[in-house]
Order: C-alpha cells, then sequence, then structure tokens
C-alpha cells in the first residue's frame, strides 16, 4: 500500500496524460495500467479556436486521484501559482513541483523547487517534488516536511533507465517518506529495477505513451512495478563470486 | 470593452457584463475551467457577480495531458 499525506493507494505505478497517440488508447491505457493516481499539466484553454476535447471530461474523475504538475513554471512563484491555479478546479489537493532549470536536458533546478515546496506546505498542498537524483536535496526536501520525494531516473522523456542506482538507493535508505521514482524510465525492467531498490512507486509517461503499443505497456509496466516490490519485499539472494550448484552433490549416480 | 484575454488584447461585446456572460459568450459553460482575474481565482459560485472591467487580466486555465 502506498501512502501519501492523508491518502492511500493500492497501485504503485503513477501515470502521466501526455502525448498518447489518441484519447481512447489513452482512456485504455490508463484502465488497464490500474493507477489510481493520474498527472497533468496546467494550461491556458484555446478560447479563440474551435475546442479540443479535454481530457478531463473524458475520464471518470471519482476514479483517480489527480496529481497536476507546475511544469513550464522556471521558478518558485510560478511554481506557486500554477499550483493554485490547479487547486482553484476543486479537483486536488495535490501537487507535483516541476521547475525546469536547464531547457536542454530538463533537469529540475533545485534551489527553486525547494523554495517552492516550502511556500507549498505553508499553504497546506499535498507536495510532491520532482527532483534530482541530489541524496543531500531529497533529505533537505524531506525536512521541509514534503509528502513524497520523486528524484528523477534520468531526464524526462529521455526513457534511460536508472543512471545512478547508487543515489536512488541512498535516497531510498534514508528516506521516512514515499520514494517516487520520476522520469526518465524507459522499459518494464527500469520500472522493476526502481521498484527492487525499494521505490515507494514509479511516475512515468512517454514510457507508456511513446510506446508502439501504449495499452501492452501500461499493461507490463504495471506488472512489472508489481513484480519489482514483491521482489523487494521478499529479499533477493546474495550474490556469489562463483558457481554453486542448485543439485545435491551427494548421490550422484556416476561416482 | 478591452480586456487581457490569456495574454491576448480582446475586445469583448457590450452584453458580457460578468464573468459568466464571457464563459457563456465562448461557450465554455460546460468545460471544466479555472478562472483567474488580475491574479485572483475566482470560485464558481462568483462567476455571476463578477463585473468585468477595462484592462482587466481574466486567465482562463484548464488541466492538459502531462507526466
Amino acid at each position: 500500500m502506498l501512502k501519501i499525506g492523508n491518502r492511500t493507494f493500492q497501485s504503485r505505478l503513477l501515470l502521466g496524460t501526455g502525448k498518447y497517440p489518441s484519447y481512447e488508447v489513452q482512456r485504455e491505457a490508463v484502465a488497464v495500467s490500474g493507477a489510481e493516481i493520474l498527472t497533468f499539466a496546467v494550461r491556458r484553454m484555446n478560447v479563440f479556436e474551435e475546442s479540443q476535447p479535454n481530457l478531463l471530461e473524458k475520464l471518470d474523475l471519482t476514479k483517480y486521484a489527480l496529481l497536476p504538475n507546475t511544469a513550464g513554471a522556471k521558478n518558485a512563484e510560478e511554481a506557486v501559482r500554477i499550483a493554485k491555479l490547479a487547486q482553484g478546479s476543486g479537483l486536488c489537493d495535490m501537487v507535483k513541483v516541476e521547475i525546469i532549470g536547464c531547457s536542454k536536458t530538463l533537469l529540475p533546478d533545485p534551489v527553486e523547487t525547494l523554495k517552492a515546496s516550502e511556500k507549498l506546505l505553508e499553504l497546506g498542498f499535498t507536495v510532491l517534488p520532482y527532483t534530482s537524483d541530489d541524496v543531500v536535496l531529497a533529505k533537505r526536501l524531506e525536512e521541509l516536511g514534503v509528502h513524497a520525494v520523486m528524484p528523477g531516473a534520468a531526464p524526462i522523456g529521455s526513457g534511460r533507465g536508472i543512471i545512478n542506482p547508487l543515489n536512488i538507493r541512498l535516497i531510498i535508505e534514508q528516506s521516512e517518506i514515499p520514494v517516487i521514482v520520476d522520469a526518465g524510465v524507459g522499459s518494464p525492467k527500469d520500472a522493476a529495477f526502481a521498484m527492487e531498490l525499494g521505490a515507494d512507486g514509479v511516475l512515468l509517461n512517454t514510457a507508456v505513451s511513446n510506446a508502439k503499443d501504449p495499452v501492452k505497456m501500461a499493461k507490463a509496466m504495471s506488472m512489472a512495478i508489481e513484480a519489482g516490490r514483491l521482489g523487494f519485499e521478499a529479499g533477493r539472494m546474495d550474490m556469489k563470486q562463483f558457481g554453486e550448484a542448485s543439485s545435491p552433490t551427494s548421490g550422484l549416480v556416476t561416482s | 470593452m478591452k480586456i487581457q484575454l490569456n495574454g491576448k488584447s480582446t475586445d469583448i461585446p457590450e452584453e458580457v457584463v460578468t464573468l459568466q456572460d464571457l464563459i457563456v459568450w465562448y461557450r465554455l459553460q460546460d468545460r471544466m475551467l479555472i478562472a483567474e482575474l488580475n491574479r485572483e481565482i475566482i470560485k464558481k459560485e462568483s462567476y455571476q457577480t463578477t463585473a468585468l472591467a477595462e484592462k482587466d487580466q481574466l486567465e482562463l486555465i484548464h488541466f492538459v495531458g502531462g507526466g
């Protein structure tokens, strides 16, 4: 069970809603993923042209916890404004703090992320900051009182998997709040690996939406996250230098 | 009357007096939206009583797909 703030979730997969080939594929992918938390972005409506169908109108919102992100914010002030706008919908009290500090790598700005998280906590939000895999920053965010910390596996949308498993493991080991590996996951193997390291959840988007078959990939991710979690809870065997027979070495018929 | 709507200078017709009028004018009354007027979020129950004024800065916001 994943506990964030005062809410609990059965699924440890948090799914993004961007870049799907169609609303139908998206709806189906969301359904089979089993995700209970969906992320969104906050944008101006295109009031001057014929309106596009809004994703939220295509989903049964009562089934999901909505996690709006502050993507597009370049500093803490903008992130707080976006979070307030999202809350103004009356549909959510959680926010994913996402403040990009580098337009090429899309890596998060640690200083502004820390500032925004502090302010949003003061305002009573349930705060989930997306951060780099910096161990000390994760600790500092936890000390502020954030409700989960979300270190990136690799740059957003890169699909490179966990680049620094040591850092992710150190963040998990020191943390008393949920650690959700967010961004950079490319394949089910990456998601399972994050969970085997002890992550409490995985947030991904492009790995599903840009798969050749997003619906099938949504299912695969869901299974990988469950398998990885079970593997972590089961506790893996020790690695050994050399071979060790699985069959008995006594009573051999050939001796 | 001219207001700044979603960052764009926009002429609005005389019959549009309140925020609710404007939302209906753009046929957005059935859409999930968030209204921010001069940096203040306006609650839905106040749309009807919120009068628009010259040079107002209005943002009509919604959720879109994102990660």
